[in-house]
C-alpha cells in the first residue's frame, strides 16, 4: 500500500465566468519512505497539490488516499483526526505560534491529540536534541532566528511520526546555509523515519535533494524532458535536467 | 487546558491593554448591574427587617380601611380570642427632642403592656442591671401616667438621656413633655430601627396622635403558632386567616404582616425594574467589548488558527478556545465587579434615596453585604452572556479552514457580505420593535416596551456596518478636500478597517442613543413637570409638619394650630388636604385617598384635567356627592375612564364612586383618588389634614406672612411654613435628584463605549506599524501622523452621535409613550432639548478626539525602521 495515492486531481476556485482552475487533473503515488519534490514556477498549483494531499483543502474532483483511506470519505473531523495523525506539515513562513514557546510549539500535534503533557514535552525535547534546538525550547518564536524557526517547524511536523511529510518551501525564506541545513535534517528523518516526503520548492539544490521530481505548469503536470517549469529558472543560465540529477 | 493556557492566556496578557479595557469594561458593566441590585433590595430591606421584627410573633393582624380600626368595634370582635392572643396597636412616627437640641425621628408603637407582652420581648436595662425580668405589673405602673415614654439603650446613650431625662415629643406640630421611664436592652425591635422606638402606653398613644377610638391594628397570635414545622405553622396561620376574613364586619380586613412589605415592594417595583434596565446597559457596552476583544483575536490570529487546524486542531477546539477567552473576561469582570459594585451600591443608595423617601418609603437604606448569592447571580449573567456576544467570532474560527494558515485571501471576501447582511437585521430589528411597542405592559411592568427598546437598540448597533460603508464610499472626497492628507488617509484607514470598528462603533452608538433618549425624555419630563407645577401649585404658602410620611398614617396639623394660621387678617382661604393609604384593586394595590375643599380648589385653581375638558364643572358635581376625581396614573393602571363606577373599602364596607375627571399628576405614581372632605368624613370620619394650602390677600408679601405665620404659632407648634417659589424650587430639586441616578448609569456607559473605542483604534495602529513607516519615509511628518490618527478617533464619534442623536429620538419615543407610561401612568408632553443635545455633541467629538491621542501617540513612535 503507498502512503500517498492521488488520482486525477482537480481544483477550481471562484464560479462562473470568474472560475479559475488551479490544478487541472494531477496524478501522483508516493511509497512509504520515498522523497519527492514538486517544481514549477509561482502559481503553478505546487501550494494547492500539497493542500489536497494533506487534507488540508478539499479537491474540486479527483482522489487523495492516504495510507489508503479516501480523504473525500471522511468528515471535517475525521479529516482533522487524520491530519493530526498521519500527517506533518512544514510551512514557508514557519507559521509557529507566537505565545507558545518552542518546545510547547513542537509538542503541539501530541496535545492536540490528547497525550499527557509531560509525555508530550518529553518527546519534544528528543525531536528538539534531533534537529539541533535543545538550547532554544524554552524561547519564544519571536526570539529565535529563522533557521531556527524552521528546525521547530520541522520537529513538530515529524513529532508524532506521521506517515507523510507535506512540505510547502520550507526553504523559500531561509538564506542558503540555513536552508541547506533545514534540507539536511529532513532528508535525514527521511531517511531514519521513512516518512514520506512532498515537498514545494524553487530551489533546483532543494529539488535536486529528493528521489523525484514532479514538474507543474499552469495546474498540469509536465513530462520530463518538456521546457524545464520556470520556477527553475527559464531564462539562460537555468539548470538543466541534467545538472539537477547531479545535486542529487 | 494546557493549550488554552498558551494560546489564548498567554494572548490576553501579551495584548495588556486591550485584555485590560475589555475587563474593565466588563468589570463596570457587572458592577452597576450588582450595585443598582443591591441598591434596590437595601431600600425594600431596610423597610422589610423592621416590619418582621416589630411584627414579633404576630401571625396575623385585623386592619381596617385606610383610617385603621374602630375601638367600637374590638367588643364585637372578642371571638377573635377563640384564635389567639389579641393586641391592639397604634404605630406612628414622631421625633424625639433630647436634652441635647438633637431632633430624632423614632418609630412609636402604642400598646396595651399586659396584652402585649407575649408579642414582643421587652427587657429594661435597669431590671437586667438588678439581674432579673421586669413583672408585667412593674411595666404597667411605668407606663401608666401619660407623659412617660420608654426609648432605647441605644438612643439613651447617643443622646444622653437616662432614667427620668424630660425629653419632648414632637407628634405633627404639636410639642408634648415627657419623661424617659425605661431603656430597652438593645436587642428584637430596638436593635432593628437603629434604636430609634419609642413605647408608649396605647391611650397615651391614642391621645397624643389625636386618634381617640382609633386603632392603627389589631395583632393576633395564634395559640398554635409555635408549632416546630414552619410548613404546618404557614398552613395554620392560613386557614386561620380564612376563617377569620369569613367572620370579619365589612370595613376590616385580615392579612399577614408581611403584607404590608409586599405592598411596599409592589409599589416600588417599575421604579426598581427600570433602574434594572437601565443598568443593564452598561453591562450591555461591556458585552460589545468582550466581542470586539474576540473578534479582533480572531481576525488577527488568522493564521495561527489555520495552522492549528492544519496540525489536527477540531472545529470544537478552536470554538471552545475563544469562546473560553470570552469566558475568562467575564469571570474576572465578574469578579472585580462584585466589589466595586458593592461600593457603588453605596452612591446608588444616596442618587436614590431622595427618591424613595419622597416619593415611597421613609427608609434609613443600607448596602445589605455582598454574599455567595450575589456571585453566582453576577457569574450567572455575566458569563452566559459573554459567550453569547462571543459565538459569532468564535463560530468563524472554527469554520476557517487548515488553508487559511498560508492564505490570507478570505479576509477581503467578507467585506462585501457584511454590510448587506446588516442593514437586513437592522430592518428585521427595527420591525420587532415597531410591533413591540405597541403590545400592553404585563402586570405593571414595562416587558414589552422594554423589550422596543432593546430591538431599536440592537437595529442600530446593526445599522453601523452599513453607515460605515457609506462613509467608506461617499466621504473619500470631502474628507480630502477638508482635511487635506491627513483626511484623506484617515478615511482610507478607516474604509480598510470597516468590520473591524463596526463593533466598537456600535457600542458607542448604543450608549450615545440611549444618553440622547434619556436626556429627551427627563428633558419632556421636566418640562412638563414645570408646567403642572405652575398650573396646580397656586395657593400662595404652604404648610406641612417636619416629618412627611409617603407610606403609613399621615402626620397630621392640628385644629389648634389651623385656628391660628386662618386668624391672620391676610390669609384669605384655607384648604387642607387629607390623605390615608387604601388598597385597592384585586392584587391590593396600595393607593392614596385625598380629600380636600373642593370649593376652594374650584374657586382658587388646582387640578389640570386631563378628562373632561371642563374639569371645574365636573368637579362642582362632585362637591358632597358619592363622586371622585382620580389622578392619570389611577386610571392608565386601574383601566378606570370619567363615569366608570370605582369600589372603594371604608370603614363602613365597600362603596362605589362615580369618577367625575381625571387630572394630570406627577406628585406619585401609586395613583390619587380625590374626594370632597364632605364626602370623605361622611365615608371616613373626621380627620385632622395632613396639609394646608393658605391663599393670601391679593399683592402681600408672601414671605412676610409667613415669617408673621410662624411667629403666631410660635414654638408649641412645629410647622413647615413654604412660599410658593418655594415648593415650585422644592419639587424640581426632588425632580433632578430622581434623575440622578440616571445619568450616573448613563456616563459610565459612555466611558466604557469610549474606551472600547479607543481600545480599536489603537489595536489597529498597533497592527499598521508597517504601513504607518512606510508614511514616515515617504515623508509624512509626526504632526502629520497624529493628527490623521485624531481625525479617525474624531470622525468615529462624530458619526456616533450623528447615528446615536437619530436612534436616541426614536428610542425617546418608545420611554415616554410606552415605557413611562405602562410603568407609571404620566403623560409626558414632549419637548427637544436642543441646547443639551447641542452640548453632548460637542462634547462627545472632543472627547472621542481625545480618547485618540494616546494611539496617535502610539503611531508617532513607528519609525521607518518599521517599514520592512
Amino acid at each position: 500500500m503507498s502512503t500517498l495515492h492521488a488520482r486525477d486531481l482537480r481544483k477550481d476556485y471562484g464560479s462562473g465566468d470568474s472560475r479559475v482552475e488551479a490544478l487541472g487533473g494531477v496524478s501522483l503515488e508516493l511509497a512509504t519512505g520515498e522523497f519527492v519534490a514538486v517544481v514549477g514556477p509561482s502559481g503553478c498549483g505546487k501550494s494547492t497539490l500539497l493542500h489536497l494531499c494533506g487534507g488540508m483543502d478539499r479537491a474540486s474532483a479527483g482522489t487523495v488516499a492516504v495510507e489508503g483511506v479516501a480523504l473525500a470519505d471522511l468528515d471535517d473531523d475525521a479529516l482533522t483526526r487524520l491530519r493530526r495523525d498521519r500527517v506533518g506539515f512544514v510551512f514557508q513562513f514557519f507559521n509557529l505560534l507566537p505565545t507558545l514557546t518552542l518546545a510547547e510549539n513542537i509538542a503541539l500535534p501530541l496535545l492536540l491529540a490528547g497525550t499527557v503533557p509531560a509525555d508530550a514535552k518529553a518527546r519534544a525535547r528528543d525531536v528538539a536534541e534531533h534537529v539541533g534546538l535543545g538550547h532554544r525550547l524554552a524561547h519564544y518564536p519571536a526570539q529565535v532566528s529563522g533557521g531556527e524557526l524552521q528546525r521547530a517547524a520541522v520537529a513538530r511536523a515529524v513529532i508524532h511520526r506521521p506517515a507523510l511529510l507535506i512540505a510547502d518551501e520550507p526553504t523559500g525564506n531561509l538564506d542558503t546555509d540555513t536552508g541547506q541545513h533545514v534540507l539536511e535534517v529532513l532528508r535525514a528523518l527521511n531517511r531514519e523515519t521513512r516518512v514520506a516526503v512532498l515537498l514545494a520548492t524553487h530551489d533546483p539544490i532543494i529539488a535536486g535533494a529528493a528521489g523525484r521530481l514532479l514538474r507543474l505548469r499552469d495546474g498540469i503536470e509536465v513530462p520530463a524532458g518538456d521546457p524545464v517549469p520556470a520556477g527553475l529558472g527559464s531564462g539562460p543560465g537555468a539548470p538543466s535536467e541534467e545538472e539537477v540529477g547531479a545535486g542529487r | 487546558m494546557t493549550l488554552f493556557r498558551q494560546f489564548i492566556v498567554r494572548a490576553l496578557l501579551g495584548d495588556r491593554s486591550r485584555s485590560a479595557v475589555t475587563v474593565v469594561g466588563m468589570t463596570l458593566g457587572v458592577a452597576v448591574v450588582v450595585a443598582i441590585r443591591l441598591a434596590n433590595t437595601g431600600s425594600i430591606r431596610g423597610f422589610a427587617t423592621a416590619l418582621d421584627v416589630v411584627a414579633g410573633q404576630t401571625s396575623l393582624e385585623i386592619v381596617g380601611s385606610g383610617v385603621g380600626v374602630p375601638e367600637t368595634q374590638l367588643a364585637d370582635l372578642a371571638w377573635l380570642r377563640d384564635y389567639g392572643r389579641v393586641s391592639p396597636v397604634i404605630d406612628r412616627t414622631a421625633r424625639v427632642r433630647a436634652p441635647d437640641g438633637t431632633e430624632t425621628a423614632v418609630r412609636v408603637l402604642g400598646v396595651d403592656v399586659l396584652r402585649d407582652r407575649p408579642f414582643r420581648e421587652y427587657r429594661l436595662l435597669r431590671f437586667t442591671q438588678e439581674g432579673r425580668d421586669l413583672r408585667p405589673q412593674e411595666f404597667l405602673e411605668l407606663m401608666l401616667d401619660t407623659s412617660a415614654v420608654v426609648l432605647t439603650e441605644q438612643f439613651g446613650k447617643r443622646h444622653g438621656i437616662d432614667l427620668d431625662t424630660p425629653v419632648e415629643l414632637i407628634i405633627g406640630d404639636r410639642v408634648h413633655d415627657a419623661v424617659v421611664r425605661g431603656l430597652l436592652l438593645d436587642e428584637g425591635p430596638a436593635r432593628v430601627v437603629d434604636g430609634q422606638l419609642a413605647l408608649l402606653d396605647i391611650a397615651a398613644a391614642q391621645l397624643l396622635f389625636d386618634r381617640l377610638g382609633w386603632l392603627d391594628r389589631v395583632e393576633l397570635q395564634l395559640f398554635d403558632a409555635d408549632a416546630v414545622d414552619p410548613a404546618v405553622r404557614s398552613t395554620r396561620i392560613d386557614e386561620a386567616e380564612r376563617a377569620i376574613a369569613a367572620r370579619l364586619p365589612e370595613g376590616l380586613r385580615v392579612q399577614r404582616p408581611a403584607q404590608r412589605g409586599r405592598q411596599v415592594e409592589q409599589m416600588l417595583a417599575a421604579f426598581h425594574f427600570n433602574l434594572t434596565a437601565l443598568s443593564y446597559i452598561a453591562l450591555v457596552v461591556g458585552l460589545f467589548l468582550v466581542y470586539n476583544t474576540v473578534a479582533v483575536s480572531v481576525i488577527s490570529r488568522r493564521s495561527e488558527i489555520g495552522t492549528l487546524r492544519a496540525l489536527g486542531a477540531t472545529r470544537r477546539l478552536v470554538r471552545g478556545l475563544f469562546l473560553g477567552e470570552a469566558a475568562v473576561l467575564a469571570l474576572v469582570g465578574a469578579g472585580l465587579g462584585l466589589p466595586v459594585g458593592w461600593l457603588l451600591a453605596w452612591a446608588a443608595v444616596g442618587l436614590t434615596s431622595t427618591t424613595v423617601n419622597t416619593l415611597y418609603i421613609a427608609t434609613a437604606a443600607t448596602v445589605p453585604p455582598l454574599g455567595a448569592g450575589d456571585l453566582v447571580l453576577a457569574c450567572a449573567v455575566a458569563v452566559p452572556l459573554a459567550l453569547a456576544a462571543a459565538a459569532i467570532p468564535a463560530n468563524e474560527a472554527a469554520r476557517m479552514t487548515p488553508v487559511a494558515a498560508v492564505r490570507d485571501a478570505d479576509r477581503f471576501a467578507q467585506l462585501g457580505r457584511l454590510p448587506r447582511r446588516a442593514a437586513w437585521l437592522s430592518l428585521l430589528l427595527f420591525g420587532s420593535g415597531a410591533w413591540l411597542a405597541r403590545q400592553d405592559a404585563v402586570g405593571g411592568l414595562p416587558i414589552f416596551g422594554l423589550g422596543a427598546a432593546l430591538a431599536v437598540v440592537f437595529g442600530a448597533a446593526a445599522l453601523v456596518p452599513v453607515l460605515l460603508d457609506l462613509v467608506r464610499r461617499l466621504g473619500r472626497v470631502p474628507m480630502g478636500r477638508w482635511l487635506r492628507v491627513e483626511g484623506l488617509l484617515a478615511h482610507a484607514n478607516l474604509s480598510a478597517a470597516v468590520s473591524r470598528l463596526a463593533v466598537s462603533v456600535a457600542a458607542l452608538v448604543v450608549s450615545l442613543a440611549m444618553l440622547t433618549a434619556i436626556a429627551i425624555m427627563v428633558g419632556s419630563f421636566r418640562e412638563t413637570v414645570t408646567y403642572w407645577v405652575g398650573q396646580t401649585l397656586q395657593a400662595d404658602l404652604f404648610v406641612a409638619t417636619a416629618d412627611r410620611a409617603p407610606v403609613g398614617p399621615p402626620v397630621t396639623i392640628s385644629a389648634e394650630a389651623e385656628r391660628l394660621l386662618a386668624s391672620h387678617p391676610d390669609v384669605v382661604a384655607l384648604d387642607g388636604f387629607r390623605n390615608v393609604d387604601l388598597t385597592y384593586g384585586p392584587d391590593s394595590d396600595l393607593i392614596i385617598l385625598g380629600a380636600g375643599d373642593f370649593e376652594v380648589l374650584m374657586e382658587h385653581g388646582g387640578l389640570l384635567f386631563k378628562n373632561p375638558a371642563d374639569g371645574r364643572a365636573a368637579m362642582r358635581r362632585a362637591v358632597a356627592a358619592d363622586a371622585v376625581v382620580v389622578s392619570e396614573s389611577f386610571a392608565l393602571k386601574h383601566d378606570v375612564a370619567v363615569d366608570d363606577q370605582i369600589d372603594l373599602d371604608s370603614p363602613q364596607g365597600t362603596r362605589q364612586f362615580r369618577v367625575t375627571a381625571v387630572y394630570y399628576d406627577y406628585s406619585s405614581d401609586r395613583g390619587l383618588v380625590v374626594m370632597d372632605h364632605a364626602t370623605f368624613a361622611r365615608y371616613y370620619g373626621a380627620q385632622r389634614p395632613s396639609g394646608l394650602s393658605l391663599y393670601l390677600e391679593p399683592g402681600v408679601d408672601p414671605e412676610v406672612v409667613r415669617d408673621e405665620l410662624l411667629d403666631v404659632v410660635g414654638r408649641e407648634h412645629q410647622l413647615f411654613i413654604r412660599t410658593n417659589g418655594a415648593l415650585r424650587a422644592e419639587v424640581l430639586r426632588i425632580f433632578d435628584a430622581t434623575f440622578a441616578i440616571t445619568y450616573a448609569l448613563e456616563a459610565i456607559a459612555i466611558v466604557v463605549a469610549i474606551l472600547g473605542v479607543a481600545t480599536t483604534l489603537l489595536t489597529l495602529i498597533l497592527e499598521r506599524r508597517q504601513e504607518l513607516g512606510m508614511l514616515r519615509l515617504v515623508g509624512a511628518a509626526r504632526g502629520q501622523i497624529r493628527r490623521m490618527v485624531v481625525i479617525e478617533a474624531a470622525m468615529l464619534g462624530v458619526l456616533s452621535q450623528g447615528v446615536g442623536l437619530v436612534v436616541g429620538v426614536v428610542l425617546s419615543l418608545i420611554l415616554i409613550y410606552v415605557i413611562n407610561v405602562q410603568s407609571f401612568g404620566w403623560t409626558i408632553q414632549y419637548h427637544l432639548p436642543l441646547g443639551f443635545l447641542a452640548q453632548s455633541t460637542l462634547l462627545i467629538a472632543v472627547t472621542t478626539a481625545l480618547a485618540g491621542l494616546y494611539p496617535a501617540r502610539v503611531a508617532t513612535r513607528a519609525t521607518v525602521g518599521d517599514s520592512r
